[in-house]
């Protein structure tokens, strides 16, 4: 989506930017996004393996007693 | 097809015979959240993907949930194989074990069996691939639960991991959710 118009569609049913109707926030109304990932770094694979991913930016280790 | 490894995604071990443990861990073989659920949702609904890359990312991951319903059963029948009744039946297990022994069996953590309507597969890519983003944070936070359950470093270093997992399949998602929006807007399908 970096390359995108501020409002982030590519519905040509959209018109014109939508940036304050949707608070700031780039995209349309009604749907739901996640940003794409931007390959970046790798762990190696056997810290890959012990992590759970290679990939540093989606590693969200867990600790318990955050609200147990 | 599929080509079938003979080891695991991710290594396990078990620290100690935990039928009580197991009873809770069960949940992501055969529950709401679990592992076959995962698996046959996504590939279910991979058949009415409009773009070839959504039926390679519900392909994918569902391969990968049938590996992690390996480790599950893995892990429970590791935490019960060697339980005797006593300790069967101290752990509230014994209901279980009247119909199925240390078998194997699809239920959830309270012993209710596995069910079709746990999964839906509408048609509809968008509606679909909504229900896997959410499936994806339902069985993360399943993990989390069973991570604060889990008396067994052995079983949360496993838990850690699919857990992780589950963070991962949602960007993947995410982006399919992307590329699926991207797909209907150029084929002006509303
Ligand atoms: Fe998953």
């Amino acid at each position: 989506m970096a390359d995108r118009e501020p409002t982030g569609s590519t519905n040509p049913n959209v018109p014109g930017p939508l940036r304050g109707q949707t608070m700031g926030y780039l995209g349309e109304l009604a749907r739901a996004y996640v940003p794409p990932q931007m390959f970046s770094r790798v762990w190696s694979p056997a810290e890959g393996l012990a992590k759970g991913t290679i990939f540093p930016e989606l590693y969200r280790p867990y600790e318990p007693g955050e609200r147990a | 097809m599929w080509i079938y490894e003979k080891k695991l995604e991710y290594p396990i071990r078990v620290s100690y015979t935990n039928p009580r443990l197991a009873k809770e861990v069960i949940t992501q073989y055969g529950g709401p959240d679990g592992e076959l659920a995962a698996s046959l949702r996504y590939l279910t609904q991979r058949y009415t993907m409009p773009i070839p890359q959504a039926k390679a990312v519900l392909t994918d991951i569902g391969t990968e949930e049938l590996a992690h319903m390996e480790i599950v059963a893995a892990l429970v029948y590791n935490l019960i194989k060697h339980a005797s009744v006593d300790e069967i039946k101290a752990a509230g297990l014994d209901d279980y074990y009247a119909d199925h022994d240390r078998a194997l069996y699809f239920v959830n953590a309270a012993g209710a069996p596995w069910v079709a309507s746990y999964i839906q597969s509408k048609g509809d890519p968008i509606a679909d691939l909504h229900e896997d983003l959410a499936a994806e944070q339902k069985a993360r936070a399943t993990y989390e639960y069973l991570i604060q359950l889990s008396d067994d470093p052995d079983v949360t270093d496993a838990l850690r991991f699919l857990r992780e997992r589950e963070v991962v399949h949602f960007q993947r998602f995410g982006e399919t959710l992307n590329l699926v929006h991207e797909w209907m807007d150029s084929k002006n399908v509303f």
